[in-house]
């Protein structure tokens, strides 16, 4: 295996809504092919810290790294096409494009050849996709629409995956097929963020993880280091 | 017999012209959540666009046609780019900016033109015979152009990648933008095929009927009614509804009369509203 190579680090990161800080001076940092979880009570700033990594929150301090080039400052639609992608909190498919939409979608960057070979292997991997590539994804079930958002970030063959809130809402049937496709994932060599309330199945997937209360990090180190405040953050 | 041909036939005519018609509002409304006050405006400029190259110029009727698609296109782009754009979510904002712009388009054909109707020259003549059935040239072209124009939007919202990129920014800009889709090179570009359509049906119709400044208001209308009856943002929802006033229209002009056909329709229209509010093809939004 090749040596690690930083991928994505932030430094000092910080977001504000109005007057409120969500996130306060946060440093953490993912390696190339690498699972890190980030894991905190509701409001503890985990949604904040995926959005200001894509990019869909602006970052009122600090910076942002990802493969050595500042992004701080650069669009979505730009990190995007950098290899970053996102299944974001509440899966938000596109409810009137049918599965096989959402992923066209979501290879929106790709040249056609690339993104019908992406795909086709997706298609293969995951037979439910294939199954019911024409139905609209907002007749789908939860975890079927979890699949979807996760496809549609894959299609891309991003750099970095971003999950945020993978298992909300999910019976555990589906907490298991999803974090099935996770491996998958993580077997393709691509870096994932998982931001996660239920610490228990998160921690299973990581090497490394965050505890994130109230905007800053309580504490960082490998899952072993972090499980037992990380399992009693999840029920506060 | 023949009575209820011709009558049928004159109703799916009047069908596919109101489906034209509708077409672009539907289509504005549909991707951009626009409702374009200035459809019925940009159907007079494409009219007179037209009028001006064939009447005036004295070039052939294509080239008139083909000058009012590309000028009402390119007022729709730089107006979505630079003005619509700025307020895109702000329902009122959008409704005041399109209504400002219909009123500058019908003022400005007034200046250019006169308030008079002006006459084109005969463009499209004649008349088709079959059995006891007439059916004009001029009416032929518009339902010819209008399955085209209807089979090219389906293929461009449906089977082409910008469309696909459309319809998920309709559905999430966020999300989509989060796929590296702009809206600020899309939407110009939807809006400027919308405003086209509606330049295309301008300078197909007016010459069939009349071209006078403020002849868009029944156009306008018409769209709203094929747009809300069909359920709103669904294009086969809108055809379907323009067929059905064009057949209304016709039969209650042929066995009422003419002037009762709006009065009808409206009541109509309210009571299929009162009992299916989506409208023919229209769904409520899921929320996941």
């Amino acid at each position: 295996m090749a040596e690690a190579t930083e991928l994505l680090r932030s430094e000092g990161l910080t977001v504000r809504y109005g007057g409120i800080e969500a996130l306060r001076g946060i440093d953490i940092y993912v390696n190339s092919g690498e699972t890190v979880v980030v894991v905190g009570a509701n409001g503890a700033g985990k949604s904040s810290l995926m959005k200001a990594v894509i990019g869909m929150v602006p970052v009122a301090g600090g910076s942002l790294v990802f493969e050595g080039q500042n992004i701080t400052s650069t669009s979505t639609a730009k990190r995007a096409k950098m290899g970053i992608r996102i299944s974001p909190e509440g899966r938000r498919v596109f409810a009137n494009l049918t599965i096989e939409a959402n992923m066209l979608a979501g290879g929106y960057t790709m040249s056609t050849k690339e993104r019908a070979a992406s795909m086709e292997w997706l298609f293969d991997t995951f037979p439910m996709l294939a199954d019911r590539r024409n139905a609209k994804a907002g007749t789908l079930s939860g975890g079927q629409q979890q699949m979807v958002a996760i496809a549609r970030a894959l299609t891309a063959r991003p750099k970095l995956l971003l999950l945020d809130e993978p298992f909300l809402g999910l019976s555990p049937v589906a907490i298991a097929e999803t974090s099935n496709a996770i491996r998958v994932v993580q077997e393709q060599g691509m870096a994932v963020l998982i931001s996660e309330q239920m610490a228990r199945p998160a921690l299973k997937l990581a090497s490394r993880g965050y505890v994130l209360r109230s905007g800053s990090l309580r504490r960082s180190g490998a899952v072993a280091e972090i499980r037992e405040l990380a399992l009693s953050e999840d029920y506060l | 017999m023949n009575e209820i041909i011709q009558t049928t036939v004159g109703g799916l005519t009047l069908g596919a012209q109101y489906a034209l018609m509708a077409l672009g509002f539907s289509l504005a409304f549909g991707i951009l959540r626009v409702i374009n006050f200035a459809h019925g405006a940009l159907y007079v400029v494409g009219g007179y666009v037209a009028y001006f190259v064939t009447g005036q110029i004295g070039l052939p009727y294509v080239f008139g046609v083909m000058a009012a698609v590309l000028a009402t296109a390119a007022i729709g782009y730089l107006f979505e780019l630079f003005i619509i754009e700025r307020r895109i979510d702000d329902h009122l904002a959008t409704i005041v900016l399109t209504l400002g712009l219909s009123l500058i388009g019908g003022a400005a054909m007034l200046g250019l033109f006169g308030p008079q109707a002006v006459r084109f020259p005969p463009v499209v003549s004649g008349t088709l015979q079959l059995g006891g059935v007439y059916i004009p040239y001029g009416r032929i072209l518009v339902i010819v152009v209008a399955a085209f124009a209807i089979a090219a939007v389906y293929l461009l919202l449906y089977k082409t990648q910008m469309g696909g990129a459309l319809r998920a920014l309709t559905d999430d800009r966020e999300m989509a933008i989060a796929m590296g889709m702009r809206p600020k090179v899309l939407f110009p570009l939807a809006f400027a095929i919308a405003a086209g359509l509606a330049g295309l049906t301008g300078a197909l119709v007016t010459p069939q009927f009349s071209l006078a400044p403020f002849v868009g208001e029944h156009v306008l209308m018409i769209s709203f009614l094929a747009v809300i009856l069909g359920g709103l943002g669904s294009l086969p929802g809108a055809v379907i509804a323009s067929v059905l006033v064009g057949l209304v229209e016709s039969f209650v002009g042929v066995y009422v009369g003419g002037s009762w056909a709006p009065l009808i329709l409206f009541t109509g229209i309210l009571v299929l509203l009162v009992i299916r509010p989506t409208g023919i093809l229209g769904h409520r939004t899921v929320n996941a």
